[in-house]
């Protein structure tokens, strides 16, 4: 039964992308109640799987596997563990929250559900993956939807931000392609990630062949000099929908580092880890200066995520796989912290926009979405509020533990960004800004509302059980 | 004699098939599409008859008649089936006498009939000489403009010259070692460069009507401003017929000089893979784009098969078939760009056309993703194995450059991907025909079916390819 479970949350999103595209509506109603009745259902049956797989084994479970007959030699493996799951949850969620803040966005067409839902298929199928062929499949697959999305609602720039887009993920995807058909000449078989260890690479070839997967997983998170792309597509990203996905992508490339590093790197490649966390720290460092400085919020939310990924990548590189769960654990609070967030923030833009004025105190006269801010600000700083205060904890006292330099380094990071943060809710909620426009300020729609704090409540459960919603 | 006439039917029926199209003109002016009609009839008789008598030949010391031979005849003939039905709607669209079309389209399968079954260079030379004919007069049908003009003059002058090479080649061979396995005893026997002048002779004829680089000009020249119907006959139609008899000629007559040959198409290879992908990129016409993608996969088809064993030749015979069946899918959406009735082939004027033609559009993005060999579409298995048969033989060097190439032609697409999806929409567009639309959920079905059941459309594939390397 939960072998085939996982196959049906792989293709259901599918599913519902044929659904949508079949849909005739032109307010686009239909499409987003159908996209809103695939994500939930598929939630649905990602808490059933949870029940029926043993959230304490380090094996993966619910296997489901497809040999191609002929040429060359291919088979399919999908499996899960908890964390794979956990971030699986994770991405419904988050795109969940993205397509009710759709509703909003009057532009935004039904092919960017479309593709959405074609997105959170090969997501799906990315975090299940087990052998190096589908990893591969899904690591590329699951771009092109974005592609298409930036394309078709980009604005003004969009041919540049595509290329740009293109060209980085590409290069990675191609990097990738050129490790894994060495690893298939050599093994002459399709090989499982767990078992990519043992593959004897020849003298010379290993260190080419780690160091294409490297730079393929890092072509996806802002680690210097990768920054580049993701941070000029998201400063002109306003689609809530593609923000989150955008959001995601570090996500694929940060989990490619859980799956391949921690058991499986080889020593010559291990031995740079600590040339990486210094790589790490110092775009940390960079970024966080950068939101600090920087006068738009959406600009500091960004700021802020790709510290937090960053600090989850130096916790991948740590000589350990101990903090897998709680990188797991801690990625799906923030995961849907920032969903959260863009949601309120694109709300808060959509307003100044509208009537023309600055976002500074514009909270003043929207309290629900100024609750809202607040407490996911509070949530978001590492508050004792969530399932992210006990884990990065955990993760920060193991980087001080290797390093204290290093750690010193991340605490200073941090606060940095925390301080963004909270400027950003200063700024939104600066009374001596209020203007005389306060009754034509719209505050947040009810539905938005609640199901921030529906999200809110899950963050607070997952403060004293990360897998509150588990039997176990 | 009668059994002999039986084992001829194959050919035969093409030859009635001809006589048929010109007592219909005859005797009864018969319309655009009854001419198509009896064409794809003749077609098929042939084939039931290629395949009742798979393995029976006449002339066994001219022709040679396996599951092999069979095989290769099965798909140029399916392919010609597949484009005639096409072409059929340009026809009525432009209300031209189909006629001479269907009557060059019967000779030239026949004349993929004989250089397929040919063991003989004499017959093998004659051919080709008629498939030179039968492309040149397919130029000619599309000659509109003085330009155009001159293209097919270029085109019979450059195919004439490597004809008289090839024929210079059999020459000095003399009549009695044309015989494949003669020829290759007599190439093994002779000094080097006497050898080097016999093979480039023979090879680079057959090259030049293939179109891989640095014989692509021809190829190139003829497929930009040629009509739908002759860029669709140039880029797909003779390409099975053209592989077929190269893998013969490598495995049955240049056998002594394998491995120079090997560096060789190395070189061929390469040089297609990079003139395709920078050719791709500079052309603004979508049939010059897929010209040089043809330049490219064939580059990489080149490389693949090179060192002719059973593996490769497997690997070459599945990364053509989904290369074929995804151009084909983008040839049948271009039967339905149109406005105002005039077939469009600049990149512009198909901007937008997703809104008006979502299906279409995304059957065109589903064959173009296959070719470019994004994971997981059918076009990414053909790829994952040419890069690993480069990286099993350690050619790390041809794996870089194909990837870098692939890179480079994928931008080449993704500027049609822009046109049809983020551009500002310049023209209206004609209703298209309800038949695109079935040949395109056809062509999609295969394509599906050879990614999750291969075996049904390779059944025994492995076996049959071997025939050639016995």
């Amino acid at each position: 039964m939960t072998h085939s479970l996982l196959l049906v949350i792989i293709f259901l999103p599918m599913l519902g992308s044929i659904f949508i595209s079949g849909a005739h509506d032109e307010n686009r109603k239909n499409s987003v109640n159908v996209a809103i009745f695939t994500v939930l259902s598929n939630v649905f049956l990602i808490l059933k799987l949870f029940s029926g797989i043993d959230t304490h084994s380090d094996n993966m479970q619910a296997l489901n596997s497809y040999t191609w007959p002929i040429l060359p030699r291919v088979n399919v493996v999908f499996g899960i563990d908890m964390p794979s799951l956990l971030l699986i949850l994770a991405v419904h969620l988050a795109m969940l929250i993205g397509i009710f803040a759709l509703k909003r966005e009057k532009s935004s067409p039904k092919s960017v559900l479309f593709f959405a839902m074609c997105f959170l298929s090969s997501c799906n199928a990315y975090f299940s993956a087990i052998d190096v062929f589908s990893f591969y499949t899904f690591f590329v697959l699951m771009i092109v939807p974005l592609f298409m999305q930036i394309g078709i609602v980009g604005g003004e720039k969009k041919y540049k931000i595509i290329s740009r887009f293109y060209l980085y993920n590409f290069i990675g995807a191609f990097l990738f392609l050129a490790a894994i058909v060495t690893i298939y000449a050599v093994v002459d078989r399709s090989v499982e990630i767990n078992q990519i260890s043992a593959v004897k690479l020849g003298d010379g070839y290993g260190i080419w062949v780690w160091s294409a997967i490297f730079l393929a997983f890092v072509s996806r998170i802002p680690v210097w000099p990768f920054h580049y792309w993701i941070t000029s597509i998201s400063n002109l990203i306003k689609n809530p929908l593609i923000f989150i996905q955008l959001n995601l992508i570090p996500v694929a490339g940060l989990y490619g580092f859980i799956r391949f590093w921690p058991a499986n790197i080889p020593s010559e490649i291990a031995s740079l880890a600590p040339v990486f966390e210094v790589f790490c720290v110092v775009t940390m460092l960079f970024i966080s200066f950068s939101g600090f400085g920087n006068t738009s919020v959406k600009e500091k939310l960004f700021a802020y995520t790709m510290v937090y990924y960053l600090l989850y990548l130096i916790g991948v590189f740590l000589p350990t796989d101990i903090l897998i769960d709680n990188i797991a654990y801690s990625l799906f609070a923030f995961i849907l912290v920032v969903a959260t967030l863009t949601i309120s923030i694109t709300h808060i833009e959509q307003e100044s926009e509208r009537l023309l004025i600055s976002s500074n105190g514009i909270l003043c006269s929207m309290p629900k979405a100024s609750l809202i801010y607040s407490m996911l600000i509070l949530v978001a700083i590492g508050l004792p509020v969530s399932a992210l205060f006990w884990n990065n904890f955990i993760i920060i006292s193991e980087i001080f533990n290797v390093s204290l330099y290093i750690g010193t380094a991340v605490i200073i990071t941090l606060v940095l960004a925390s301080i963004t943060m909270l400027q950003s809710l200063y700024g939104l909620k600066d009374n001596t800004c209020a203007f005389g426009l306060s009754d034509k300020i719209k505050d947040m729609d009810t539905t938005e509302f609640i199901v921030c704090i529906v999200v809110m409540v899950i963050l607070f459960l997952s403060l004293f059980k990360p897998l509150w919603f588990t039997y176990g | 004699m009668l059994e002999n006439l039986l084992y001829l039917l194959s050919e035969v029926s093409l030859l009635i098939t001809m006589f048929v199209l010109l007592w219909q003109k005859i005797f009864f002016e018969s319309s655009i599409k009854s001419y198509f009609k009896t064409t794809k009839i003749g077609v098929c008789i042939s084939v039931l008859f290629a395949v009742l008598f798979y393995n029976k030949v006449v002339f066994d010391t001219y022709f040679e008649s396996t599951s092999y031979t069979v095989l290769f005849y099965v798909l140029s003939s399916f392919m010609v089936f597949a484009w005639l039905s096409l072409s059929v709607k340009w026809f009525v669209s432009e209300d031209i006498s189909s006629l001479r079309f269907c009557l060059l389209s019967v000779l030239a399968l026949l004349s993929f009939n004989v250089i397929i079954k040919s063991v003989n260079l004499g017959f093998l030379f004659l051919g080709l000489l008629m498939l030179s004919f039968v492309n040149y007069k397919f130029l000619k049908f599309s000659e509109q403009s003085e330009e155009f003009h001159s293209v097919s003059k270029r085109y019979i002058l450059t195919v004439l010259f490597f004809a008289i090479m090839m024929m210079a080649s059999l020459l000095i061979l003399t009549p009695q070692n044309w015989e494949y396995a003669k020829a290759a005893e007599f190439i093994g026997m002779s000094d080097a460069k006497l050898a080097i002048f016999i093979i480039s002779g023979i090879l680079f004829y057959l090259l030049i009507l293939w179109g891989v680089a640095p014989f692509h000009f021809c190829f190139i020249d003829a497929v930009a401003p040629a009509v739908l119907p002759i860029a669709t006959y140039f880029n797909l139609v003779s390409v099975f017929a053209l592989f077929a008899t190269f893998v013969k000629l490598n495995t049955m007559v240049f056998v002594p000089f394998g491995s120079e040959l090997g560096l060789v198409y190395l070189c061929f290879g390469i040089f297609s893979l990079i003139i395709g992908a920078i050719g791709a990129n500079a052309s603004r016409n979508l049939k010059k784009i897929f010209a040089y993608s043809g330049v490219y996969n064939l580059g990489m088809l080149l490389l693949l098969v090179s060192p002719f064993t059973a593996s490769n030749l497997l690997g070459g015979f599945i990364y053509l078939q989904v290369y074929i069946l995804a151009l084909f899918g983008v040839y049948t959406a271009f039967y339905s760009f149109k406005s105002n009735g005039v077939y469009l082939s600049n990149l512009n004027m198909i901007n937008s056309i997703a809104k008006v033609r979502p299906f279409i559009s995304a059957s065109m993005l589903f064959f173009m993703l296959s070719m470019m060999g994004i994971a997981p579409f059918p076009g990414f298995i053909g790829q994952l194995y040419a890069l690993e048969s480069f990286a099993e033989s350690s050619s790390y060097l041809i794996l870089f450059v194909a990837l870098l190439s692939m890179l480079v032609l994928m931008t080449a697409y993704l500027q049609i991907v822009r046109s049809m999806y983020f551009n500002q929409k310049e023209v209206d567009f004609n209703r298209p025909d309800y038949g695109v639309y079935v040949y395109l959920v056809i062509n999609m079905l295969l394509l599906a079916v050879l990614i999750f059941k291969p075996e049904f459309l390779l059944y025994d594939a492995p076996a049959v390819l071997n025939v050639v390397l016995k």
